[in-house]
């Protein structure tokens, strides 16, 4: 493919550099190779290519309908029978109620609403009445003074369609008693949203990560912002997402 | 609100082949998932039934060894898209899905965790029990032989 002496080291990495698996050591390693490689260069480019376009056609399926019912219902049965929260009880009851929240939500004991609950179920309704955004676009230069008019403060909207999250748009949300930013930000078939407001005393308080209704959800406070991120995206992605804004400055 | 059924159903209809047992392969994997608590031990609950619904596919095939004929998998539109790039999208992924079905079972489900599902390697290693090794070889085989399948399909050169 070509004569320079490391492209067969450097070709299965490519894929490793393309799925953000490879270590700080080995992502420079390929990163500089690829800066004076065309051959590689090409080759990763075809594999981004493939990637945004597989993701762009966007292969996840709906569940039937008939299918919720069944899950549903059996959920329910089992809910009644006597016994079920027995398996809770004892050492394996925070990785099972993690569980819980991820799977069965909706069939398991209530729960106080907490923040992280009001913004996983904020998530939840902005994807379900097709009111993700109010302002549509990819350019924060739009969607920065489109929230200056109609909040009382400025929240920041980042550029980080290079880390692959591309920015979708913005809207207005009610939570926490109050008017709420939510920045809408895309990473292949995932949204995420990203709710923010002024920080006030309380918030400084660190929450761990969450999982509410099954999704992801992440505090923390930059800039006097108070920021809580909620995405079907796995942890680790909504981790790096985190690292990601907390990493840039906003526009 | 069933947060990781959408997942679930999609690995399955891959792993059936768009087979209509998709739902019932499902269904055993949530049976199976109430009654199994015990054994998770925290991690991504999206992996850890998607783990199941693999198991349950294993078994269903084994028990009836049926790879039922595929029918076109239902589309999901997209309202933001104008009509024609709704359609450009559609034909896209329409193909995409097509090569992806047309690939061997075990380079299909790595590249349908990877990409549709956006799993770790690690995850994906421990959801078809296999090194992570292994993940790495068959996803790179899996995306040559698409960007071959692609280029066969549709003559563009750029993949």
């Amino acid at each position: 493919m070509t004569d320079k002496p490391d492209c067969a080291e450097i070709e299965p990495l490519l894929h490793g550099l393309l799925d953000g698996e490879l270590d700080a050591a080995n992502t420079l390693k390929c990163e500089e190779h690829i800066a004076s490689c065309s051959a590689c260069a090409t080759a990763y480019q075809q594999l981004v290519v493939q990637r945004n376009m597989i993701r762009a056609a966007n292969l996840r399926e709906v569940a039937p309908e008939r299918l919720q019912r069944r899950v549903r219902t059996m959920i329910d049965r089992k809910k009644n029978a006597a016994g079920f929260l027995r398996p809770f009880r004892g050492a394996t009851w925070p990785a099972a109620a993690a569980l819980a929240a991820g799977l069965f939500v909706f069939a398991i004991i209530p729960r106080g609403p907490d923040l992280g609950e009001q913004v996983a179920e904020s998530h939840v309704r902005s994807m379900m009445a097709n009111h993700l955004v109010d302002v549509v676009s990819t350019d924060h230069h739009t969607v920065k003074p489109w929230f200056a008019g109609h909040l009382d403060f400025a929240p920041p909207v980042y550029d980080l369609a290079s880390q692959g999250f591309t920015l979708a748009g913005g809207r207005v949300d009610y939570m926490n008693g109050r008017q709420v930013a939510a920045v809408v930000y895309r990473h292949g078939a995932h949204v995420i949203n990203l709710f923010i407001w002024p920080e006030s005393n309380g918030d400084a308080v660190p929450v761990p990560p969450l999982v509410r209704d099954g999704y992801n959800v992440r505090h923390w406070t930059k800039l006097g912002m108070s920021c809580w991120a909620v995405s079907d995206m796995n942890a680790a992605e909504l981790a790096r997402f985190e690292q990601v804004v907390r990493a840039s400055n906003p526009i | 609100m069933l947060p990781h059924l959408d997942a679930a159903y999609s690995f399955a209809r891959y792993l059936t082949r768009g087979g209509d047992s998709a739902e019932d392969v499902v269904h055993d994997a949530y049976a199976r998932a109430l009654n199994a608590f015990s054994t998770y031990r925290g991690g991504d609950a999206k992996a850890w039934l998607l783990t199941i619904v693999r198991n349950c596919f294993i078994t269903s095939v084994r028990r009836r060894s049926e790879v039922s004929a595929s029918d076109e998998m239902a589309d999901i539109p997209d309202d933001a898209d104008s009509p024609e790039a709704a359609l450009a999208r559609r034909q896209t992924a329409e193909t995409m899905r097509r090569l992806i079905k047309k690939l061997p079972e075990n380079l299909a489900e790595v590249i349908v965790l990877r990409e549709v599902e956006d799993l770790s390697y690690k995850e994906i290693a421990a959801i078809i029990d296999a090194p992570i090794g292994t993940v790495m070889s068959r996803l790179a085989r899996a995306r040559e032989a698409l960007a071959k399948s692609w280029r066969e399909e549709t003559g563009e050169v750029s993949l």
